[in-house]
């Protein structure tokens, strides 16, 4: 059992609405749209070609965003913004990054921050605001926004005036669609890039640019930013120690960050299992997506129950977001026990997810290898911290007991 | 098995009622198959070609050649059978130069098949015409009328049009009864490599095609390193009913050109193919194009079947339907990840759709698992819905594993 599933032929990957996308620089030169099998299901040409290898694939609710090296391979990239307009993959618009004096760039992961909200009222055309379900407060004045689809698939970018008071937002100009409530309103401002230099030298650096423009807004300097291959931004939801969240998520060697994309604090890391067998191998990540609150890892190579398993193409090994348990360590004290049938010992399982957070309420259940001792309360609940507590009480003979205890997760 | 079928030397072919037409330059002939490959007949052509023809098309009337020229430039050719011979009727040289180079493998002639309306006697100049076709015509052009109920067709040039009906040049020799056929065609459109003379980027040119003189060109990467086009009547798009469209393949899909557009042109649909080896991701070339009823016939050296690449030494066809048919499942888990308790489950969507990437409904889905202790619990078969959606629910087993849910939809 190989477990390859897309078989992608190059290193990006975006995933919507259970289909995987990658664009093909090559013969096709194309977006192709495949099912999770590697079946072909579409592809859209594109009207430009491509020439050189994608790196990174994202998408925002409405465009493609693909990223590319530029003229000069480390030290441009080339940015392009898509989108999918009667059955053809269109360019829209193209950042160009050049190198100069002041800046390179080398990169392998990049990826644009949006938010994506909905029409909280039927919206007529010729309106001159909008109603959204969330964000009014957050999108500042002069932001562009993009409204749709509406239900005949028509969609128009608009510029916000101001807020007019509770959810709904000014427009500087009348609409020109009709809308239904839940009808998308996507908001797109900026780009993330995880170069290689800060500047010209040779530390890493997370660059923001705005998405409107491509112009460079600012970047943040530190080594934790460099040889990054995987990103994307989502807003998580699934997460109960964080709540829901806008979060910029990366690769960082067996991590997952997620990153506050307001002030770059960390809201949490998950522990992955990109790692072979020899447990110190770590498996490269090639790209990111998240679709139902599951994250797609791109790579050329996976463990599956403990077996190393190298393709020759790309596939995809998905890794929860949701809290899920990770770890199970146990502890016993005192763990020297006269066998007198009567001294007991406190045993405690310590439960945690892939976030190295405590599990509450799973049930944990304990099993003793002593024929006559018993663990006394089985099975035990994990506490808010984890932890799952029982006892043993020792049996007539002298002998190592092994106790072991299982956890297991109903949701 | 081979999978082969028509066996053809050469990479250019087209079909007409149910026979196959290829260019043969080695030995001058116009070679007609069935098939199995056998050859049904030959054509010896009256004038000996000395290039190598990239692609055959077939107006109704006519049989049309492209070919490369010098460096960048293309020969167009246009044929007619005439008493057993391959006749020569026209040449077309694209020439380099005037700020255009030309480097293609893929053309069509733009033709329609029309009716005509009423009775057209013999020694009539107006002819009526159904479905608003006379709007395609003008002054020059050639019609062919019938053939009759004896058999007799002519071609006539056009002196006008006017609503519903053609005037002709010369009156007709015969009489012509109701939905009598009434064939022509107007344009030639040319997949070039070079948008003028940038080789970045492709174009889509089109000629007068009974002068051969440039009329314009749309740019697009899209039109660029295309092998295989067509023009053709097709109703698989409800939105449109039967429309008359420019086809070509990109990629792994066939687009469809609205080719009435005035500055820019649109697209009717696109239509995913099976050109695609067994690794999943190197492309069949597809050489030529030709369609025939509801089926598309892609002439290739190799083809996929039932999973597995063969390849051949000569060109053959395989199929594709112009039918809406069944063409991707996409499966999907909520949550990807479940405990092995034989408690957690998981919400299972299967996702139908069809070539043309419209969701399929009210299609059985069937469910199963590899898994000997978990099982499909939400029920199976389930129907699709109005999304092409059908879910079910997987019960976890008591292993870790990956668990393997197949879906299964019948083509009715």
């Amino acid at each position: 059992m190989s477990y390859d599933n897309i078989n992608f032929k190059h290193p990006n990957m975006t995933v919507i609405d259970g289909y995987f996308y990658m664009f093909d620089y090559t013969s096709f030169n194309a977006l192709i749209q495949k099912v999770d099998d590697g079946t072909v299901a579409f592809s859209y040409p594109l009207d430009m070609n491509l020439g050189s290898q994608v790196k990174s694939l994202e998408f925002d609710g409405v465009y493609f965003w693909s990223l590319q090296n530029g003229p000069q391979a480390g030290y441009d990239l080339s940015i392009k913004k898509w989108k999918i307009e009667n059955y053809i993959c269109k360019i829209q618009e193209e950042f160009e990054l050049i190198g100069d004096i002041s800046n390179k760039y080398d990169s392998e992961a990049f990826t644009v921050e949006h938010y994506s909200t909905s029409f909280s009222e039927d919206t007529p055309t010729n309106s001159l605001y909008i109603p959204l379900v969330d964000y009014y407060d957050f999108i500042p004045i002069g932001s562009k926004v993009m409204l749709g689809p509406n239900s005949n698939d028509e969609y128009e970018e608009v510029t916000i005036t101001g807020s007019l008071g509770g959810d709904k937002l000014g427009l500087n100009f009348f609409t020109s669609y009709d809308y239904e409530v839940g009808d998308t309103i996507t908001y797109t401002p900026y780009i993330w890039l995880f170069n290689n230099y800060n500047g010209v030298n040779t530390v890493g650096a997370l660059y923001k640019f705005d998405a409107s423009d491509g112009s460079f807004i600012g970047m943040t300097t530190d080594n934790e930013y460099k040889n990054i291959k995987a990103c994307t931004f989502n807003t998580i939801s699934s997460n109960v120690n964080i709540g829901t969240v806008d979060a910029l998520l990366y690769v960082k060697s067996t991590n997952l960050k997620f990153i506050n994309p307001n002030d770059l604090s960390v809201y949490c890391v998950m522990t992955m299992d990109n790692l072979r067998k020899n447990s110190s191998t770590v498996i490269t990540i090639y790209d990111l997506a998240i679709f139902g609150n599951t994250i797609y890892r791109l790579q050329h190579e996976g463990t599956y129950y403990g077996t190393d398993n190298s393709w020759s193409t790309y596939n995809y090994q998905i890794s929860p977001i949701r809290n899920f348990i990770d770890s199970i360590t146990i502890d016993a004290y005192p763990a020297i026990l006269p066998n007198n049938a009567v001294n007991v010992s406190e045993i405690t399982a310590i439960v945690k997810d892939q976030y190295t957070g405590p599990i509450y309420y799973k049930p944990v259940s304990f099993t003793d290898t002593d024929p006559v001792g018993f663990i006394t309360i089985n099975p035990v609940y994990t506490w808010i911290d984890g932890v799952a507590t029982t006892y043993y009480k020792a049996g007539v003979i002298v002998l190592t007991v092994n106790i072991e205890a299982i956890v297991t997760q109903y949701d | 098995m081979g999978y082969e079928n028509l066996k053809l030397r050469k990479r250019n072919f087209t079909v007409d009622g149910g026979y196959f037409y290829s260019f043969d330059e080695d030995s001058d002939m116009l070679l007609q198959k069935t098939d199995d490959g056998t050859t049904a007949f030959s054509y010896p052509l009256d004038t000996v070609l000395n290039e190598t023809i990239t692609s055959t098309e077939y107006d109704g009337v006519n049989f049309w050649t492209l070919a490369d020229g010098v460096t960048d430039s293309l020969i167009i050719r246009r044929w007619k059978i005439d008493n057993y011979i391959c006749k020569l009727q026209t040449t077309f040289n694209l020439n380099a130069g005037s700020g255009h180079k030309y480097d293609s493998e893929a053309f069509s002639v733009e033709h329609y098949h029309a009716s005509i309306s009423g009775t057209a006697v013999s020694g009539t100049t107006n002819i009526y015409i159904k479905d608003g076709y006379e709007s395609k015509l003008f002054s020059g052009m050639a019609v062919t009328l019938g053939p009759n109920s004896f058999g007799y067709s002519e071609t006539i040039n056009v002196f006008n049009t006017g609503i519903g009906y053609v005037t002709l040049e010369d009156p007709t020799e015969y009489t012509y009864a109701d939905d009598d056929s009434i064939q022509f065609y107007n344009y030639i459109w040319l997949f070039n490599n070079y948008n003028g003379e940038d080789s970045s980027t492709g174009a889509l040119y089109k000629f007068n095609a009974y002068t051969g003189s440039y009329i314009t060109k749309y740019i697009g990467g899209a039109y660029k390193d295309i092998k295989a086009a067509t023009f053709y009547k097709v109703d698989s798009f409800t939105a449109y009913g039967y429309i008359d469209t420019l086809c070509y393949i990109k990629a792994t899909n066939m687009l469809f050109i609205d080719v009435t557009g005035g500055a820019t042109l649109s697209y009717y649909g696109s239509m995913a193919m099976d050109n695609i080896e067994d690794n999943e991701f190197t492309i069949i070339e597809v050489y030529d194009l030709a369609m025939c009823d509801q089926n598309v016939y892609r002439l290739q050296l190799k083809a996929t079947y039932y999973g597995s690449t063969t390849s051949w030494s000569v060109y053959n066809y395989q199929l594709a339907s112009l039918n809406s048919f069944v063409t991707s499942i996409s499966l999907s888990a909520y949550p990807g990840i479940i405990a092995a308790n034989q408690v957690s489950s998981s919400d299972i969507v299967a996702t139908v759709k069809d070539q043309f990437n419209q969701p399929v409904v009210a299609r059985l889905v069937y469910f199963t698992d590899d898994d000997n202790y978990g099982s499909i619990t939400g029920g199976t078969p389930i129907n699709t819905n109005s999304e092409g959606e059908a879910a079910t629910i997987y019960k976890s087993g008591n292993q870790a594993r990956e668990v393997k849910i197949t879906a299964t939809v019948e083509q009715v």
